[in-house]
């Protein structure tokens, strides 16, 4: 038996060390949500954006310059103020009280170098150039001068992962500014998509999708992007909205990061009404 | 090879599709050394592409695992420097490229709502192609050492 045995495995030993390594793969997907995991990755990824740092450098030498970088985050700055009087335009549209201009500016602001990005169609990520030590927190939105580009997702000293709109697992509450119809966005491989809006809701192609004061990881009235396409579903009763996104991640090589993160008490009162439930 | 492929490799990208040199370098180490080599190779350059993007750990690993394992169902040690050395190493990374994007299409994808053809098509198959055009250096430096 036990030569049958060794005889098996040695005429089969390719597979063998497939299917170890494969449930090996297995077992390592499944620690991803542990913090041992995360702290490994976070060293891994501070020593390879160091490496990456300095080829960035090297490439982008003769291309950009702190002008260009101080115009860049001005362009930003003012992109959120003038979506905000965007928004009081509406609003005094719709007959409210509100005249007075407010500057809404009131994000603390840092400019980050794009190092790095993963070129996927499915799970996008750029490594920038500033992290822990210039004050970035994971869950900070990460925009460009035109609109919502993604959301810092692991930080270690001095560099960041950004997990970028172009991402399956990135998905954001936004709405149309003009209606005020709410969705949840997300990246379907191809498009941003907002599913399952009832076909009877108020959304024209042209539109302008903001982050929507329901989401509770960014900040409101970002700008996304804007609706480019309505298709509605076999039933007919639901449509799902393409959206153009302002930002265009291949030609991007600075960002923004807004010092904000997710209300830390409007998370604890959410679990809390989910406890409740239970 | 692992931060070639994220740092400088994305600035030749045609729209999103990428070349994937790390492909090319598991398909011609496994053809030189066989399946085995080529099945455990792919799981340590998985495990490090996985650790450096930060992304879902164990999935290039996984996929990685499956390219390299194919890769060796061509490894022959009478014909090692015909497969290097002819248009067939480009089939066989063309082969291992597709099956590893496919691959990571399923196991990245929560939500896609994809046509099945569209998804074959521009996230496995154009990549595998733009690989494989990759492989043409490879290639090319197989065939001159050979006819030396």
């Amino acid at each position: 038996m036990p030569d049958f045995l060794i005889h098996f495995i040695k005429r089969f030993k390719e597979y063998f060390v497939l299917l170890l390594l494969l449930i090996l793969s297995l077992f390592i997907m499944s620690l991803n949500a542990s913090a041992s995991v995360n702290n490994f990755k976070t060293l891994a990824l501070g020593t390879f954006a160091t490496f990456n740092n300095g080829i960035t450098n090297f490439a982008g030498y003769f291309e950009d310059t702190p002008y260009l970088t101080k115009l860049q985050k001005q362009n930003a700055k003012l992109m959120l103020q003038v979506n905000s009087l965007r928004e009081y335009a509406f609003e005094n549209n719709e007959l409210k009280n509100l005249l007075k201009f407010e500057s809404t500016n009131k994000y603390k602001t840092t400019n980050a170098k794009i190092i790095s990005r993963m070129v996927s169609k499915v799970s996008g990520y750029f490594i920038i150039s500033k992290g822990r030590n210039d004050s970035i927190a994971i869950g900070m939105p990460a925009v460009s001068d035109k609109g919502l580009v993604g959301i810092v997702y692991n930080v270690t000293d001095n560099y960041s992962s950004v997990r970028t709109f172009e991402n399956s697992l990135f998905h954001v509450a936004v709405k149309d500014q003009r209606s005020n119809i709410s969705g949840i966005l997300n990246w379907n491989g191809k498009h941003l998509v907002i599913q399952n809006v009832p076909t009877t809701n108020d959304v024209e192609i042209g539109d302008r999708i903001v982050v929507s004061e329901l989401s509770s990881i960014i900040p409101p009235s970002i700008p996304v992007g804007i609706v480019a396409d309505k298709e509605t579903t076999v039933s007919g009763l639901l449509s799902n909205i393409i959206i153009k996104p302002f930002a265009e991640l291949s030609s991007l090589k600075n960002i923004i990061v807004l010092k904000t993160v997710a209300n830390a008490e409007l998370d604890s009162l959410e679990n809390n009404i989910g406890e409740n439930i239970k | 090879m692992v931060v070639l492929q994220l740092s400088i490799i994305p600035f030749i990208s045609i729209g999103a599709v990428v070349p994937n040199i790390l492909i090319i370098l598991l398909v011609y180490f496994t053809l030189q050394y066989g399946q085995i080599y080529g099945t455990i190779l792919g799981a340590v350059l998985g495990i490090l592409f996985d650790l450096v993007t930060g992304g879902f750990l164990g999935s290039t690993m996984f996929s990685f695992t499956i390219s390299g394992f194919i890769a060796g169902y061509f490894y022959n040690e009478n014909k090692r420097e015909f497969y290097i050395s002819t248009y067939f190493f480009l089939v066989i990374v063309f082969i291992s490229a597709t099956t590893n994007s496919l691959l990571q299409l399923l196991l990245n994808t929560s939500e896609i709502k994809l046509a099945v053809a569209s998804l074959i098509l521009e996230q496995s198959i154009l990549p595998a192609i733009y690989t494989a055009i990759f492989g043409l250096p490879v290639l090319f430096y197989n065939q001159r050492k050979r006819a030396i």
